[in-house]
């Protein structure tokens, strides 16, 4: 015997909800981790969390099967992020041409192997890091987590955050070495006295002398 | 802007074909395996013969693997879940029944 059209409409209604619930609902702890380093705030990104979620499931249709769900639910959360800010009337997005020209005149800080190498084996980074990441400013702070935490290539996170590649790059990149910064500090707190100091030297010079 | 500095007499050519400075501008993208194949290779290349510039990879190798570490740890709260949870049954979702051993 044939399904009847409300058979159908719950077979149909049950497999939308098995599909989600298999492809969505396993990122949760990724959406949550983006949502916070939008936020910088766990009450606001569990707001974001939810939000996108409700708006992903009830946009289900129009994903498109077979595609990066986590791609897809990670520009749901930065939608909601947004709206969320424009609700409450925060000034949420800075002025872009202004931090890509802060970005692009600030000076790079020289990371030097000879003072930072042995953090990466002698000191508990993740602690350091992770709280490094929290401090650092939008729009840095969104890139490195997409590509550096969440793993996501730059033309996924171009896509997510609604920017050039290009601009991905130089957020990604500026971010980097403010955590390495950042960690020359933590080296110093922590009495590795020996970490160098932060300086103006562009990455590609440090060290020319005897490379090609 | 070259990629490639011109082999000389004087200048040795570079090795893989990319100069260190070129190297280190793309190390991260090389990294991130942002780069075509073709600059892949020869970055490759280059580090494998250039004592100079393999710290340098090495280093910042290190450094990308500790900061995609770093965060893991932090997981939505069993509040946070079960807040979704409802939000989303409100909406009209049923999850699938839990499966008896």
């Amino acid at each position: 015997m044939a399904p009847t059209t409300a058979e159908q409409r719950e077979l149909s209604q049950r497999d939308y909800d098995v599909s989600f619930e298999r492809e969505a609902l396993p990122w949760l702890d990724d959406v949550y981790r983006f949502a916070l380093s939008l936020t910088r705030n766990e009450a606001d990104a569990d707001d974001v969390v939810q939000e996108t979620y409700l708006r992903a499931y009830r946009s289900w249709h129009t994903f498109e099967r077979g595609s990066d769900a986590r791609r897809w639910l990670f520009t749901i959360c930065r939608n909601a992020f947004l709206r969320t800010r424009e609700r409450a009337r925060h000034q949420v997005e800075l002025e872009e041409g202004d931090v890509e020209v802060a970005a692009a005149l600030a000076p790079e800080p020289l990371i030097s192997r000879d003072g930072t190498e042995r953090l990466l084996s002698r000191l508990d980074l993740a602690p350091a890091l992770s709280n490094a990441i929290d401090q650092l400013q939008e729009p840095f702070r969104s890139a490195v987590v997409l590509v550096d935490v969440e793993d996501q290539s730059y033309e996924a996170a171009s896509e997510i955050l609604g920017v050039p590649i290009g601009t991905v790059r130089s957020r990604l990149f500026r971010g980097r070495r403010l955590l390495q910064q950042k960690l020359v500090t933590y080296a110093r707190d922590a009495g590795f006295a020996t970490a160098p100091a932060p300086s103006t030297t562009p990455n590609h010079s440090r060290d020319p002398v005897g490379h090609e | 802007m070259s990629d490639t500095a011109p082999a000389s007499p004087e200048t040795p050519a570079p090795k893989g074909g990319v100069d260190c400075r070129v190297v280190l501008e793309q190390l991260w993208e090389f990294l991130d395996e942002e780069l075509a194949p073709e600059r892949v290779a020869a970055i490759r290349t280059h580090l494998e013969l250039c004592a100079k510039c393999y710290p340098d990879y090495d280093f910042e190798k290190a450094f990308l693997q500790a900061v995609s570490e770093c965060q893991y740890t932090r997981c939505a709260s069993h509040k946070l879940r079960d807040k979704v949870m409802s939000a989303l049954k409100r909406a009209g979702f049923t999850p699938a029944p839990v499966q008896s051993a």
